[in-house]
């Protein structure tokens, strides 16, 4: 059922049925006084439902979302759910000076450019670039819900660094395709502040107050909650979420986890007696132990090793997870990433960037040098 | 003809009968009125909740409406066999337990024809029959067990809230 209640006449109207002086009589009310019998001959008694205007933004993270310093299109996401009784548009601004929703650490990064604002519009769930590209919402019937996701670009950050965002909805005018007039005042002396949405297209002017008696007339009143979150940082600097004014806003938050990639390196000393004395002429065998942690794939992980001072590559003797490797350049052939190319022994796990390392991948990698 | 055993067969046919029984409009024993009144809840200087009505100009989802029907003999014979009938309106659902009147029967229908007692009626949902409740009642009655007398003046009330998205 499609539920639009706004702007609708809510009417009934009493029946009576008696006996009078040896008949039956059947009147129906009236809001002042009915005083004729016989069916329609009363009235309605009716009155306007107004339209609500109540809406929430509230972000699906339950944590910072977990980034890489420089990590490019990193997403938080946010549910916007329409609570009045009429289809409404809204408006959507993201920004980054509010402070960190999860607590500690604090928020250390408000300079995220671009800072963009995207619905999820697409049949594949999660943010796609190519499917998820309308700025703002259309059209959302009450009780109903939008996907709105925040994409940015980390800049460089040490680990721990916290870059803070907020989605603030505006609500605007439903009824017809496209990007409705954003509604600033309610008839109730509410306003909107001012607030620049559909990532920087489209900026709005802050509400000027109407206040009108009530009325029969149908009315708009705003009373979308406060919130904890700022809500509009425009012309006084930062405010807080408030109630009534057509805008609605909810946190999130990056944090830059450290490198995710640790790498342990052992050497195991094999004489040419068979025991453990590095003397000349034995061998060293250097295991690289390499895992990835987190909760973020990584690209293009390359270990590299140089061969150190004094001692002399064993050919042939570089082992990738028990699997000989050759010396040569890497073949790419899911087999042998390895190559030793006179100095180094370089391992690419990502096999020239066409695999991504996922969390909990471990590697291990060993090669012999003999001393001179 | 045994009036009151027509009524609790259906409304309808009660309706259709008494149509046919009536046809012409006349000047009325009865004054029947019916008004909606919005309910607000305030906090007095002391503290306290305060209960009041107002005129229903500003009406939002969750908005609690009392309506009063009140049955005035404005004629000098006695009426009897007073049966009220009140569709709950629409966008509303009545707020259980509301429905008030001295010296009534309280029933409710949730098709518009059967009517019973509030913990008799049932509906099928999913072809299951389950007990109605409130959301479910569509018409309320009034049965009133008393006459009223030349000049008396008696009132029936009921409450509803504005429904919310998705109710």
């Amino acid at each position: 059922m499609v539920y639009g209640a706004a702007g609708d006449a809510i009417s009934t109207r009493a029946t009576i049925v008696y006996d009078y002086q040896g008949n039956t009589l059947l009147q129906e009310s009236s809001p002042d006084g009915n005083t004729t019998t016989g069916l329609g001959n009363g009235a309605d008694t009716v009155f306007t439902e107004d339209a609500l205007i109540n809406f929430s933004v509230s972000t699906q993270d339950s944590s910072a979302v977990v980034v890489l310093s420089g990590q490019a299109a990193v997403v938080t996401s946010f549910t916007l759910r329409n609570d009045g009784n009429a289809v409404q548009d809204f408006l959507l601004g993201a920004f980054n000076a509010s402070a960190n929703p999860f607590g500690a650490p604090p928020d250390s990064i408000d300079t995220l450019l671009p800072l963009n604002v995207f619905v999820e519009s697409g049949t594949t769930p999660g943010y796609q670039l190519a499917e998820d590209t309308a700025v703002f919402v259309d059209e959302l019937m009450p009780g109903s819900s939008a996907i709105v996701y925040i994409i940015a670009n980390l800049p460089a950050a040490n680990a721990g660094a916290v870059a803070a965002v907020t989605l603030v909805a505006q609500v605007a005018q439903g009824g017809s395709a496209g990007e409705g007039l954003a509604i600033t005042n309610d008839n109730n002396g509410n306003t909107s502040p001012a607030g620049n949405y559909s990532n920087g297209a489209t900026v709005v002017a802050a509400g000027t107050a109407v206040d009108i008696a009530d009325s029969a007339a149908l009315e708009t009143v705003f009373n979308d909650p406060a919130g904890l979150s700022v809500e509009d940082t425009d012309s006084s600097g930062v405010v807080q979420d408030v109630a009534a004014n057509g805008q609605h806003a909810d946190s999130s938050a990056y944090e830059v986890q450290g490198s995710p990639v640790s790498i342990n390196k052992t050497v195991t000393v094999i004489d040419t007696l068979g025991g453990s004395d590095p003397h000349p002429g034995a061998i060293l065998r250097y295991r690289l132990d390499v895992s990835v942690a987190g909760s973020v794939s990584v690209n293009n992980l390359v270990i590299s090793d140089t061969i150190p001072l004094n001692t002399t590559y064993v050919p042939g003797s570089i082992v990738l997870n028990s699997v000989a490797q050759t010396d040569a350049p890497f073949t790419m052939d899911g087999v042998d990433h390895a190559q030793f190319n006179g100095s180094d022994v370089i391992v690419d796990l990502s096999q020239a960037g066409s695999i991504s390392v996922v969390p909990g991948t471990t590697y291990t990698i060993s090669f012999d040098v003999t001393i001179d | 003809m045994n009036m009151k055993t027509k009524i609790t067969k259906g409304f309808f046919s009660a309706v259709l009968m008494l149509f046919t029984a009536s046809v012409f409009a006349e000047d009325a024993p009865v004054r029947l009125t019916n008004a909606a009144m919005k309910q607000v809840i305030s906090i007095n200087d002391k503290g306290d909740r305060e209960v009041s009505f107002v005129e229903p100009k500003t009406v939002i989802p969750g908005d609690v409406i009392l309506y009063t029907i009140e049955f005035e003999n404005i004629s000098d014979h006695a009426i009897s066999n007073i049966v009220l009938n009140d569709p709950v309106p629409n966008n509303s659902i009545y707020r259980d337990g509301s429905a008030k009147g001295e010296n009534t029967q309280v029933l409710f229908s949730v098709d518009g024809e059967y009517f019973a007692e509030a913990d008799k009626l049932f509906v099928t949902e999913n072809g299951r029959q389950r007990p109605a409740t409130a959301k479910d009642y569509r018409v309320i009655r009034w049965v009133v067990k008393t006459p009223l007398q030349p000049g008396e003046k008696r009132q029936v009330s009921f409450k509803t809230r504005i429904k919310k998205p998705g109710e």
